[in-house]
């Protein structure tokens, strides 16, 4: 996708466009990290294209563009192999969002795209990480919350959702990679989520799967 | 923070076995010490020490204008940066249709990290940790699950209301701060008095209305009960520990933060760390996180209310 | 054999001794890139794309002259061994790191020039900005330059090149042809 990359992907989940880029292992630049440590460092930057949304967004990042910024490489970091890398080393991950659709959606989908890219990029991963999100919305005051999977702008947004989630999990480890869940839900429904979202993971990650070894080098995910 | 892989070895190992170094079992708590109203310049203060790590928050209540609707990038005027944050985040949410953002108050948190709290920390990476910690609060405050009735901040409508500038000061650490310091807000907003302000309507038109600041009579901030403690569970070795010491949380290679409310409902679930963790061990962290919380929740109350009726000491005293 | 994604189970470490492209957890080999299986003699999986070459110590390193200044010389490392990068690193020789004999009648601008093309070794990682790299060994240097003239010149000893057309000699600390 990105040929000046050394790694890319695309991928398209409905109304979702996300689109990523990895350069590295590169010599890492001075500002980043301490001169005192010398280990590789993975660097990563989500930004929503100013088109991407009903409404504009500027092209400084705002606080929520800097927070998926941070949860992209939480659930990276747990993927990737920093002793496979040079010593003081960067990878450098950009993810773009050219349309979004709810914005825990678009960060799951931009996690999902950013691992694809790396494996694109040869840095040596013990897993893909596959990212999902979900919505607590119940159907009406008395009945027990929904938990909806991958949730659309109207339905995170709705004045009546109870909470949203963002999973990242590593599906051949069985293991979850990121997971935030902010709002007001109980207990039980913490729990039914994280085995929805865990299916859902593991039902993409075959999807994934099937792409990368049809065409040979990751590309579009739909 | 250096530690030998012996000691590694040795922390992990006796996690496995549910006792810890300091003879406690995985999910025992270090006893805190919590003192509020200490501050006389502010409307709500604490100070929690745990172990080493102290703590303190201030809290203070000033009158300021409701976000206009549309936020013009450039309008600065005098906001300063947090104030500026949070508008642009309450701008994106009155843009996807929520209602509510121009009539309610607003929490601004800051956390400033001693330099003697975390000395082996170089200033960028010190800087970095109270930005983090700050986000924590401020999210966990200003979203669904922070419990505070941001409504009942509200003076007028579209035009005025509370900003209460939440500002938390870590003296010293011993170990992993959020706990602490989420449980000290806590304690801050239940003892916040707030001046009570009436307001009244000095001409016919909808936006004719005044307002007035009463000197003496103050009310607490509604729904402070209801605002979250937070439990963080480490992961050292295959188990899950709670309150760890700073050795401990060298030795975890994940953890799961848990916002846990007065009524048990989790308000907010994150995990960190550079490595994963299995599901069972996720849903575990949740459930032993919301009891654990649930305790501490009883506890601070129970604390909160045995000093209403005892005598304050003094700042340093105890 | 189909093609491996990052996290594929390979076989049992019992079995096969893991190589480039996999790693070992709980006894078993699985991949670590996209690529294709290999087997024997240790199972290895082969990526279809070049990775990037990354600049490590010990290694032979070619580039480009950038900069020079009375205490070293800045080099742009495009070829690490024989691959190339696909990023350009920064690296810098200095004074003392030129040659190995008479240190300290070394002189950078009789050693090097902007634009010269550099054979060095990597010493270090250095600082922040730069890898150190030195061409204190007779097959290191410079391997090929541009006289004042406009062209290739030709290594006459390995401190002096001659200029074809204009027969001037120019200093530099020359690599050993092979």
């Amino acid at each position: 996708m990105v040929p000046a990359a050394n790694g890319s992907a695309f991928m398209e989940a409905g109304k979702i466009k996300v689109m990523a880029a990895v350069y590295g292992p590169r010599q890492r630049p001075a500002s980043a990290g301490s001169t005192s440590s010398s280990s590789p460092v993975l660097l990563c930057d989500f930004k929503f294209a100013p088109f991407a949304s009903p409404s504009r967004r500027g092209y400084l990042k705002d606080s929520s563009e800097r927070a998926a910024s941070l949860s992209l490489l939480r659930a990276l970091e747990p993927a990737v192999r920093y002793e496979a890398l040079p010593e003081r080393s960067a990878v450098d991950v950009f993810v773009t969002v050219l349309e979004e659709d709810g914005v825990q959606a678009s960060v799951a989908s931009a996690i999902t795209c950013a691992s694809v890219a790396l494996a694109d990029a040869g840095i040596e991963l013990y897993d893909l990480v596959i990212g999902c999100s979900a919505a607590f919305l119940p159907s009406s005051p008395d009945t027990p919350t929904n938990v909806l999977l991958d949730p659309t702008v109207v339905e995170s947004t709705h004045p009546s959702c109870t909470g949203s989630l963002i999973m990242a999990a590593m599906p051949s480890l069985a293991e979850v990679a990121h997971f935030e869940l902010d709002g007001s839900v109980s207990g039980e429904e913490v729990g039914e989520s994280i085995d929805l979202a865990l299916d859902a993971c593991a039902s993409l990650h075959g999807a994934v799967k099937a792409v990368i070894a049809g065409s040979g080098s990751g590309d579009t995910v739909s | 923070m250096l530690l030998s892989p012996a000691e590694i070895d040795y922390i992990t190992k006796s996690c496995d076995r549910n006792i810890r170094t300091d003879g406690r079992s995985r999910l025992d708590l270090r006893p805190f010490l919590i003192e509020t109203g200490l501050l006389a310049q502010a409307n709500g203060s604490c100070r929690l020490r745990v172990d080493a790590t102290d703590v303190v928050v201030g809290v203070k209540a000033e009158i300021g204008s409701i976000v206009p609707e549309r936020f013009e990038e450039g309008a600065e005027g005098d906001r300063d940066e947090d104030d500026a944050e949070v508008v642009r985040d309450v701008q994106a949410q009155t843009e996807d249709g929520g209602d509510g953002a121009t009539d309610r108050g607003r929490v601004v948190c800051s956390v400033d990290c001693a330099p003697s709290a975390a000395p082996y920390l170089s200033p960028l990476a010190l800087q970095s940790l109270s930005a983090e910690l700050s986000q924590s609060v401020s999210r966990l405050l200003n979203g669904p699950g922070g419990g505070l009735d941001l409504k009942s901040l509200c003076i007028i409508p579209r035009r005025t209301c509370w900003v209460l500038y939440v500002d938390a000061m870590i003296l010293d650490s011993s170990g992993h701060l959020l706990d602490p310091l989420h449980l000290a807000v806590r304690a801050a907003l239940l003892t916040t008095q707030i001046p009570l302000v009436t307001v009244q309507r000095v001409g016919t038109g909808a936006l004719d209305l005044d307002y007035d600041v009463s000197a003496d009579r103050t009310v607490p901030v509604n729904g402070a009960i209801g605002v979250p403690v937070t439990v963080t569970l480490h992961r050292v070795g295959t188990r899950l520990i709670a309150d760890p010491t700073a050795q401990e949380e060298r030795c975890a290679t994940a953890r799961v933060t848990v916002h846990v409310d007065g009524k048990g409902r989790v308000c907010g679930v994150k995990k960190g760390g550079k490595g994963g963790l299995e599901a069972g061990l996720v849903k575990e962290a949740v459930r032993e996180g919301r009891r654990v919380g649930l305790d501490v929740v009883k506890g601070l109350d129970k604390v909160l209310e045995e000093e209403g009726k005892g005598q304050r000491v003094g700042f340093f005293a105890a | 054999m189909a093609t491996a994604i990052p996290g594929q189970a390979l076989g049992n470490a019992a079995d096969f001794a893991a190589g480039s492209g996999t790693y070992t957890r709980h006894g078993h080999v699985y991949a670590s890139v996209i690529g294709l299986p290999k087997t024997k003699p240790k199972v290895e999986v082969v990526r279809g794309k070049d990775a990037t070459a990354v600049p490590s110590i010990g290694a032979i390193v070619t580039g480009t002259i950038v900069r020079i200044n009375p205490r070293w010389a800045t080099l742009k490392v495009m070829v690490v061994e024989s691959v190339p990068t696909s990023e350009d690193f920064q690296g810098i020789i200095r004074l003392q790191d030129v040659r190995a004999t008479e240190k300290e009648k070394v002189r950078i601008d009789r050693s090097f020039r902007p634009g010269d093309i550099v054979r060095a070794r990597v010493l270090s990682l250095g600082d922040a900005r730069n890898y150190y790299l030195s061409t204190a060994e007779n097959e290191l240097g410079v391997v090929f330059a541009t006289s004042l003239g406009g062209a290739t010149m030709i290594p006459v000893s390995w401190e002096q090149m001659i200029c074809p057309k204009t027969r001037v000699v120019e200093y530099r600390k020359c690599a050993k042809p092979e």
